[in-house]
């Protein structure tokens, strides 16, 4: 039995919030879980299936409400105002970049197929390194090195959380982008061109 | 779905699920690991809390990571402790209150001989003659 046509003609607009509540949502749920989120695969998939312009609002719209809320709660407060500006600067900067690989790997249409998915999970992979990479540098540069931590200490204690993140990533991925694949609308019909008159 | 896709959608979901199982078990052989001790160790500690001070030592403990040994200071001296867990795969404790005391724009935070920590407290281990400060402290820049 045929599936209802309707049910796949999302707009754009209507998958970036389905995305952003998708980041939100999964980010706060798992808050206590340590580098299991879902903000990056929302980000990417963001990229990869509506472009970079709904990667950067994506990113920027799940981080500034679940950051407000996180931080309405109470949590990263032992750090202070200065090293949680920074650490943001580095946090929303990586799931940009996060994003911008998105769209990047997604420039040529995403479909809801197996190889599709399994490019979206592999490029997750170098996705999360970097952001992790990037992040743990503005860690050392806001938190630990001012505490006389030296740099390679913190890039020694992110390796467990680095594994955890790449495990979050290369679920959440492809499990969300199976779904967003499924809702992204039909590639439209590209009609065949008119044969043309004369001899072959 | 076509038989044959499906077929590599069931090997991808499978080695999504191999790969993850096997991110996080590397992830727990850097966890680390407090030894069971054959005998005690020296430890002692210091915390300073907003007006008071709180001395402990013991020549023969054998909780060896620094949040046992708090524990075991607070249960000694009849003290509280609360703290909050992190969830596995990478669980934590994040001590919020000793003695009373948490909030008010300060927090608990720990050196082991005058270096500031960089793991949890249940995760930081004790090898013998290390001092522990507790200092119930405002953060840094702000």
């Amino acid at each position: 039995m045929a599936r209802p046509g309707a049910f796949r003609k999302l707009s754009r607009l209507d998958l970036a919030f389905l995305l952003v509540l998708f980041g939100i949502g999964g980010r706060l749920l798992l808050l206590r879980v340590a580098n299991v989120e879902t903000v990056l695969a929302a980000s990417m998939l963001a990229g990869a299936f509506l472009g970079w312009r709904y990667a950067l609002f994506v990113t920027v719209a799940v981080m500034g409400v679940s950051d407000a809320v996180i931080y309405a709660l109470g949590y990263g407060g032992e750090l202070g105002l200065v090293s949680i500006l920074g650490i943001t600067a580095f946090t929303w900067s990586g799931m940009t970049f996060a994003g911008l690989i998105g769209a990047w790997g997604g420039r040529r249409r995403v479909l809801f197929t197996t190889r599709s998915i399994a490019i979206l999970t592999t490029i997750s992979i170098p996705a999360t390194i970097l952001f992790d990479v990037w992040t743990a540098f503005g860690d050392w540069v806001f938190i630990a090195g001012p505490r006389g931590v030296p740099l390679g200490t913190v890039y020694y204690m992110q390796i467990p959380f680095t594994l955890i993140h790449l495990a979050s990533s290369i679920v959440f991925v492809p499990l969300f982008g199976s779904i967003f694949s499924w809702l992204v609308p039909a590639p439209s019909h590209a009609p065949l061109p008119e044969p043309q008159e004369g001899e072959p | 779905m076509p038989l044959r896709e499906r077929a590599k959608a069931a090997l991808l979901a499978t080695v999504i699920v191999v790969a993850a199982s096997g991110l996080i078990l590397g992830a727990q052989m850097f966890r680390p690991q407090a030894p069971a001790l054959a005998q005690g160790i020296v430890l002692s500690m210091e915390i300073d809390g907003p007006g008071w001070t709180i001395n402990y030592s013991n020549p023969e403990t054998r909780n060896n990571t620094v949040f046992l040994f708090l524990l075991e200071a607070a249960r000694t001296l009849h003290f509280a402790v609360e703290w909050s867990n992190w969830s596995p795969p990478y669980s934590a404790v994040f001590v919020d209150a000793i003695n009373g005391a948490r909030g008010g724009g300060r927090w608990w935070v720990f050196w082991v001989d005058g270096a500031y920590a960089t793991t949890a407290a249940d995760l930081t281990v004790l090898h013998g003659g290390e001092t522990i400060l507790w200092r119930f402290t405002v953060p840094e820049g702000g």
